[in-house]
């Protein structure tokens, strides 16, 4: 998702990247940054198994480390919320350094009101009315990444779809996604359905797909089909912002801890899909709290069928059932991302909700 | 301490036996000590590795040959066997261990129990030695409360033989904890939860 801040800075900086090690992809993704990966799992399994000494992965953390500033890095940005990222920003070395940090003891106070706003919001459940992207640029005094607007794709022929996510609360039933597919097909003979699928996916989603409608992919594969899709329809996971990247129209089902508002994708003309469900956004690292997956269940496969239906008569105006919400990303007037909400019995309401900060003061 | 004696296999290799138990592979020993060689995978640029229990001696010869540059330290319980590889193996550091103490007061028992000596026990070699080696070796990884103590200079309450976790580790440590930054201890605390 921080693709477009790196991206504007990678045009007059050279821009290393520190990503946990799971991320390995990232790196054939992305080859205009230098990746470097945190080996997270490995110091993990390091300190809880006996057979290594106790001291091993604080040794192995300091060589990372040393291995990184001999970089001689000009500035260090910590781009995210969380603590680990503070603690290393301490043993890594830089004429200047921003974001949150961590210092001899303690954590160094918050550096604007946007930075404030920023921990406060996105390191809690707390709602905001402004993008992650447009605060966190905000908080580190970095131009607010330049919005693009999704292609018009009309012309060809393949949707796919996205129906996992990373984290089981902000999945939609694979039941629902099969019955989705299956009207879609019925209603859109002309087009192409495909299923995409990590290769760690496949068996899963086996049980629920023909093997032929399932397309394996790696993100860097995925990026390049984009480029010739027509839509993408998916829950809030990376798909999403490869779409936003590759300028792809396309829809995201918004659910559990997903908040539409803080991580929908960063283009313009992007449809969000969401519930009124009262717990939700749930906590992200937390597992659903209820005893039915609520907000899965109050999003049914009639209302985004009928959004999908909407996008493709490419209509302006057009109602969906409560519970179920609708968003459209859209430019405010500082060509920042904002939400604009759909009313429930069709149409755009006026405004949205104004916001307790401005992203653009 | 139990009798150490020599026999020649088919190839007249000489294979040290601790009553009557092999302390390596009788027909293969130099098989086995390679494979246990490979097995280590150790990274080229290991400065140093400490090895507790030294058995026949194979795995020391295999380990040398493949790494000429590593500095090696071998803790064993037997003095025999210390007395005879110490003059087979000039550049080996031999560390007499017959109880805790023994190890406690070797004068650079700090760096031995420092992230850059690699620690390796060698099962073979071990034969009735099981709880002596064994303690030494969990005491240089700092697993045991007793190592802790011993590294943190401080009493830990608790069986000094027990193995601790690594959240006990960071329990019993505190702000004055001179070995790394505040920050480099809470990057891995964190990683553990």
């Amino acid at each position: 998702m921080q693709r477009p801040l790196l991206a504007s800075q990678a045009e007059s900086h050279d821009v290393h990247v520190l990503v946990n090690d799971e991320f390995q992809q990232l790196r054939a993704l992305y080859p205009e940054f230098t990746f470097h990966f945190f080996p997270r799992q490995e110091l993990q399994a390091l300190i809880n198994q006996p057979h290594t000494s106790l001291l091993k992965p604080f040794e192995n953390l300091r060589n990372l480390m040393g291995e990184l500033n001999e970089q001689g890095f000009d500035e260090i940005v910590n781009l995210t919320h969380n603590r680990l990222s503070a603690y290393l920003m301490d043993q890594l070395e830089a004429t200047s350094k921003k974001g949150l940090q961590f210092k001899d003891d303690r954590f160094l106070p918050l550096e604007n009101k946007y930075h404030t706003y920023f921990n406060e919001t996105f390191s809690s459940n707390k709602r905001s009315n402004i993008h992650y992207l447009a605060v966190l640029a905000k908080s580190l005094d970095l131009p607010i990444p330049r919005l693009q607007t999704a292609e018009d794709r009309s012309d060809k022929r393949t949707v796919y779809l996205q129906v996992l996510t990373s984290d089981e609360k902000k999945n939609w039933s694979l039941h629902k996604w099969m019955g989705l597919l299956e009207q879609l097909r019925n209603q859109y003979p002309l087009l192409k359905f495909k299923v995409l699928a990590a290769p760690f996916e496949l068996d899963k989603l086996k049980a629920y797909f023909n093997p032929q409608d399932l397309e394996v992919t790696s993100l860097f594969e995925l990026r390049e089909q984009l480029k010739n899709a027509r839509m993408l329809i998916t829950g809030d996971t990376s798909a999403a912002h490869l779409a936003a990247e590759t300028r792809t129209p396309c829809l995201v089902l918004s659910l559990g801890s997903s908040d539409p508002t803080k991580t929908s994708p960063w283009l313009f003309g992007a449809w969000v899909m969401s519930t009124t469900t009262a717990c939700a956004p749930c906590v992200h690292s937390s597992p659903c709290s209820q005893k039915t997956h609520l907000c899965e269940d109050d999003l049914k496969i009639s209302a985004v069928l009928s959004v999908i239906r909407g996008i493709e008569n490419d209509k302006q105006n057009f109602g969906i059932v409560m519970p179920a919400v609708l968003f459209r990303a859209e430019f405010d007037m500082h060509y920042v991302l904002k939400l604009k909400p759909y009313s429930a019995t069709g149409g755009f309401y006026d405004e949205t909700k104004p916001s307790s900060i401005s992203a653009s003061a | 301490m139990n009798q150490i004696e020599w026999r020649a296999n088919s190839t007249k290799q000489l294979i040290a036996f601790e009553n009557s138990k092999p302390l390596s592979d009788f027909d293969h020993p130099e098989v086995q000590a390679q494979a246990w060689v490979n097995s280590l995978n150790l990274d080229p640029q290991t400065e140093a590795l400490c090895m507790v229990g030294c058995g026949s001696g194979f795995q020391i010869e295999t380990l040398l040959k493949a790494y000429p540059q590593l500095k090696l330290y071998v803790v064993e319980s037997r003095p025999s066997l210390i007395g005879f590889f110490s003059k087979k193996f000039k550049n080996v550091e031999f560390l007499f261990v017959e109880k805790m103490e023994n190890l406690k007061n070797f004068e650079n028992l700090e760096y031995l129990m420092s992230a850059k000596v690699e620690k390796v026990l060698y099962k073979p070699a071990v034969g009735y030695q099981v709880e002596i080696l064994e303690e030494a070796y969990w005491f240089l990884n700092l697993r045991t409360y007793e190592a802790l103590s011993f590294h943190l200079k401080k009493k830990i309450e608790g069986s000094a033989q027990a193995l601790i976790s690594a959240k006990q580790f960071f329990q019993n440590v505190d702000k004055n904890y001179s070995h790394y930054k505040t920050s480099e201890l809470l990057t891995v605390k964190e990683i553990i939860k």
